[in-house]
């Protein structure tokens, strides 16, 4: 494992390095919020976050992209989009990496989807490990997501004293890293220092139910008819915040957009949609077979904790907290967890 | 272009700001390709003139008067297809807030000095509950490039199919926060989206200018609201802007004011 040392005044530095390749996304604030944006300024970069609302996974899956071109004449021949530029995320938190696993493992294995491939294949991510749980809904304890173990290029974690440990992934990792002459290759009092500090920080992620993923899946399973999903969902507004700050909700609709002007190609156009919105699971025009909120907040859950479990052997779910820090209604995944594992282990 | 036959459009206005109107004509860079494969026959806000030789009628304003009603008859005989533009033709708009009072005393609100026109429909409606509308492009205003989609796959010779998702879809994947965790009303979960929540990304609640879906979650935003300390009456008077013809802020209005507004008026 390489592994080098730098000041938080070479953070600069390292951000022009990666620069120079990819066009860099950072978190910046947007109002009281931060977002993951072109970092076109130094002083706008805020790399000690709480969380953003929309995850930094959505500059690979976007709320809206252009899927091909067509030409109404001939609906047949299609013309694929031109391969983005490839893009580097400066400054992500485990749990968001966590999302991007999942996501990679979702369309980069057949069938591949082309799209994120095309934005994903060749980015590059830096990820930043959390001195301590970011929002009161965190789940990343019991999730084992605080800590970032792959899926990263460089990885940043804080260390005393204004400085940084930087821990290289890839080989890609590795090539930005010897490119910055100020990274001193960590020593071993370092490496020390750093398990300290590491341990430190673990213990300020306490998990609170301490179900593993098989064992929450199964009590998951085992609660298909009880109240608690009309109890919970009762001042649901079917407003699909839950899907649209979600780093693993991956569902989409497709529209074509057609030309105004005689000769002009179309566009067939993919709009990314939640199971929280009440139209979601209406097939034939008329028939919905997920009616109620209830059935629908059920589903959520229920897709996360056990249908993705079944296809990929982990939870869907990252513990970002996001789904219950930005619903209007209130509606909590550990108040819902709480529910289904009858306890909780220690206070939140 | 020679031998490619143009279908001829109408674009017809009853009463509202003609605000829609002139979003047809904000269609600045759109326009000449649209007329290319369109004839516009008639359009009060940029011709003189006009013909009953038409296919395709676009109408915006709502009907509140006799003669609206006669005229707006006359557009539906002659239109193969009718497309309600703008929430005044959609569901009265903000024109609805008269109903529920008698048409003279609105009138003696307005007008004084004047002695009431018997033209004046005792209630305003929207398009659809005097004729057949085939399809709708809502807003107060209209959104120009929903206007366009619809425009295109009618041309295209296929169905236009109304938004299903609500505006919060649209606002919060736009990035922004959600005004109702600042005790603010906002009624973007009731709304179709299409609009690009083009109010909340500037700050500004949705009024639900574009209807109401399906189902939309009326009671429960009302339980939000309340628990928030919000007064009732200001929320129920607020839905009743744009949404007097929605059957569940109808029933809030009416326990607002037991037996219309009139009722209010005689009693205090």
């Amino acid at each position: 494992m390489r592994e080098w040392v730098l000041s938080g005044d070479d953070l600069e530095g390292l951000i022009d390095s990666i620069s120079a390749e990819w066009d860099l996304y950072a978190p910046q604030r947007k109002g009281r919020l931060f977002e993951f944006r072109r970092l076109r300024d130094f002083e706008d970069l805020c790399i000690e976050y709480p969380l953003t609302m929309i995850p930094p996974s959505s500059l690979f899956a976007p709320g809206s992209e252009v899927l091909y071109h067509f030409d109404p004449d001939r609906p047949a021949e299609i013309e694929s989009v031109d391969p983005a530029r490839p893009i580097a995320l400066f400054g992500v938190h485990p749990c968001d990496l966590a999302g991007i696993a999942i996501l990679d493992e979702l369309h980069l294995s057949p069938p591949i989807d082309r799209c994120y491939a095309n934005r994903r294949s060749g980015s590059f991510l830096v990820a930043v490990e959390c001195a301590a749980p970011c929002v009161e809904e965190s789940l990343c304890a019991d999730k084992e997501t605080y800590r970032a173990r792959r899926t990263f290029d460089l990885l940043l974690i804080p260390s005393s004293g204004d400085r940084w440990f930087l821990r290289s992934g890839s080989e890609a990792g590795d090539d930005v890293a010897r490119s910055c002459r100020f990274l001193r290759p960590a020593t071993y009092e370092d490496r020390c220092r750093g398990d300290e500090e590491s341990a430190a920080r673990n213990a300020r992620f306490k998990a609170r139910f301490g179900l593993d993923a098989p064992t929450l899946s199964a009590r998951v399973e085992a609660s298909w008819d009880d109240l608690l999903w009309s109890a919970q969902s009762r001042l649901c507004l079917s407003c699909g915040a839950c899907n649209a700050v979600c780093p693993t909700c991956h569902c989409y609709a497709v529209d074509d957009v057609l030309p105004v002007k005689r000769g002009e190609s179309g566009e067939r156009r993919r709009r990314r949609t939640g199971c929280q919105l009440a139209d979601f699971a209406v097939v034939a025009g008329v028939e919905n077979f997920r009616g109620e909120k209830a059935f629908r907040l059920r589903h959520r859950i229920f897709k996360k904790e056990v249908y993705l479990v079944e296809r990929l052997g982990r939870s869907g779910c990252v513990g970002c907290g996001r789904c219950g820090h930005f619903c209007p209604a209130g509606i909590r995944l550990v108040e819902i967890f709480r529910q289904i594992s009858g306890e909780e282990k220690v206070d939140a | 272009m020679a031998g490619i036959l143009k279908p001829k459009i109408g674009v017809f206005s009853f009463t509202g700001c003609e605000g829609c109107q002139l979003q047809v004509l904000n269609l600045e860079n759109e326009l000449l390709d649209l007329l290319e494969r369109v004839e516009i026959v008639n359009f009060r806000e940029a011709l003189t003139g006009g013909t009953n030789d038409y296919a395709v009628a676009l109408v915006e304003g709502s009907i509140s008067t006799a003669s609206d009603e006669r005229e707006l008859k006359e557009i539906r005989r002659n239109a193969r297809l009718l497309i309600a533009i703008g929430a005044c033709a959609h569901t009265t708009g903000l024109n609805g807030m008269r109903n529920g009072e008698s048409a003279k005393l609105a009138w003696s609100r307005v007008y004084p000095d004047r002695a009431f026109d018997a033209n004046v429909a005792e209630e305003v409606r929207p398009l659809c509950e005097v004729v057949d509308v085939d399809f709708t492009v809502p807003g107060c205003p209209i959104d120009r490039d929903e206007l366009l989609r619809v425009l295109t796959v009618i041309l295209a010779g296929g169905t236009p199919r109304p938004s299903t998702t609500p505006v919060c879809d649209e606002c919060r994947r736009a990035g922004n926060e959600c005004l109702l965790d600042d005790g603010r009303i906002c009624f973007g979960a009731l709304a179709p989206s299409g609009c690009r929540a083009v109010c909340t990304s500037y700050g500004e609640s949705c009024a639900a200018c574009r209807g109401h879906l399906p189902g939309a979650p009326v009671s429960e935003l009302m339980a939000l609201l309340e628990e928030k300390g919000i007064d009732r009456e200001e929320i129920i008077l607020r839905l009743g802007r744009f949404g007097s013809r929605e059957r569940a802020v109808a029933a809030l209005l009416e326990e607002l004011f037991p037996g219309g507004r009139n009722a209010q008026e005689a009693a205090s």
